[in-house]
């Protein structure tokens, strides 16, 4: 399945904390604690098992002020779950 | 940088009683005594750290192992979303304790206290038979795998011989250890003339750490090796290297960024060094609600804009660029505020620019 038919869910091992700026990551088994910013907290919202690459790009555009062009945006938002499952933090959903 | 949620860590300070009476010991004065929380408030308490997503929290005391229901406390503890730690004097570990203590698997630290190498200069503060007590909890602590760390209040009786102290860490393990600074508070007040040290003796006691952690490594550090590092780098500053740089503020303290603290009795405060500085009762108000909006809090925090170059005590100063002003812990103790440096961190102070006596 290639990326863009995926959807992602959080990791229920680690506890998501919502911050001002950004969002604690943290598993207590483990002691691993990651920190995302407000963009990273966004994401990791929208990553409840529904949204695919598509509508989580199109969230973000209306969301934020986002000065690049879209398939730029599309290419970091790919890479950032990229990093967030390698780090187990997120999961594809089965 | 916007206030957090809630604390990353608490300092729980679960009860007064303790089994030692320790000549140092900051918690304690004759003249202060807190009644403990029942274990029901410390559950809903516990409860409540959880719902805000607080990651860790430290129990320290007095004594935690005095508590008749520390181990309910702790498995309370453990069965949440955190991760936890434990100061101890060590003297009620025996292999059984060590033994349960071992199979929880969320725990960071045990810090247990460690001030002598030796009967001859443990005991005359700590206590008769006392070294003994607490190296036997050690042995079982560590015999059953526990992350143990020390923590060593440099004095009098013990500046001669931190290497000693240094050495037995190092031997269960290549241990941390802490090698700090007494505090002139509780009992550490009264007996400070007799215990701290003169300036040449703090000095001898530097170059002593100095000395371990280039042997050993950063499992040696402590108040007084940080203390000595910020003269180190004044002490190479000239006046053109300062000149023209805009002056810090009274940094030098992180409570209440990302910590506070409960005391035994429920009174949350910034700090464990603190304990009059009471923010709110846990029974009276939500911990969310206190963190945010109390009063003492907001006051507290408002310490980090104090500029030094505004200071009184520190006009003319030099060094305002590169100092933090040290712990608000002894100026709160020795005149009632925080919103003044730390006479006991001061460089001018230490080079002897300017007098200064505790007593
Ligand atoms: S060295 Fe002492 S006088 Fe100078 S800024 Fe620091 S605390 Fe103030």
């Amino acid at each position: 399945m290639e990326m863009k038919d995926k959807t992602f869910v959080m990791n229920k091992d680690f506890v998501f904390r919502e911050e001002e700026e950004g969002a604690f990551l943290f598993n207590p088994q483990t002691d691993e604690l990651h920190c995302v910013n407000g963009v990273g907290m966004f994401i990791c919202k929208l990553c409840n098992g529904k949204n695919h690459m598509d509508e989580i790009c199109k969230r973000i555009w209306e969301e934020f002020d986002v000065d690049v062009e879209p398939h730029r945006l599309r290419r970091e938002v790919e890479s950032f779950i990229e990093r967030m499952l390698a780090l187990n933090l997120l999961k594809e959903r089965e | 940088m916007s206030l957090l949620s809630a604390p990353i860590s608490v300092f729980v300070s679960i009860t007064y009683k303790c089994n030692l009476r320790c000549r140092h010991c900051a918690v304690y004065s004759e003249a202060i005594a807190y009644d403990d929380l029942d274990s029901e408030s410390w559950i809903r308490f516990f409860h409540e750290l959880a719902e805000l997503k607080v990651f860790r929290v430290r129990l320290s005391g007095g004594e935690p192992f005095m508590r008749h229901d520390i181990w309910r406390l702790i498995d309370i503890i453990h069965s949440l979303p955190m991760r936890l730690s434990i100061n101890t004097n060590a003297t009620l570990i025996d292999k059984e304790a060590a033994g349960r203590l071992s199979l929880y698997r969320k725990i960071d630290e045990i810090m247990v206290s460690l001030d002598g190498s030796c009967p001859e200069t443990h005991d005359p503060l700590r206590g008769k038979g006392t070294f003994r007590e607490v190296y036997r909890g050690i042995e079982n602590l560590v015999r059953s795998s526990l992350p143990v760390s020390f923590y060593c209040t440099v004095n009098r009786y013990n500046f001669r011989e931190l290497d000693k102290i240094a050495q037995l860490a190092l031997e269960w393990g290549r241990r941390p250890i802490k090698f700090n600074d007494l505090l002139p508070e509780g009992r550490g007040l009264k007996n400070y003339k007799d215990l701290s040290l003169k300036r040449e003796e703090w000095e001898e006691a530097l170059n002593l750490l100095g000395e371990l952690r280039r042997t050993y490594g950063p499992v040696i550090a402590g108040t007084i090796l940080d203390q000595g590092d910020m003269y180190d780098s004044m002490r190479h500053m000239g006046r053109e290297d300062l000149q023209g740089l805009p002056p810090n503020s009274l940094s030098g303290c992180g409570a209440l960024i990302r910590e506070c603290a409960v005391r035994p009795d429920g009174w949350i405060t910034p700090c464990d060094r603190l304990p009059d500085l009471k923010a709110g009762h846990i029974h009276e108000h939500r911990f969310r609600e206190i963190w945010h909006s109390s009063e003492v809090f907001e006051t507290f925090r408002k310490r980090r804009e104090v500029l030094l170059s505004e200071l009184e005590e520190c006009r003319g100063c030099l060094y305002h660029p590169v100092c933090t002003g040290g712990c608000p812990a002894a100026p709160y103790v020795l005149y009632g505020t925080v919103m003044t440096r730390d006479p006991l961190g001061c460089y001018r102070i230490y080079l002897g620019e300017e007098a200064f006596n505790v007593l």
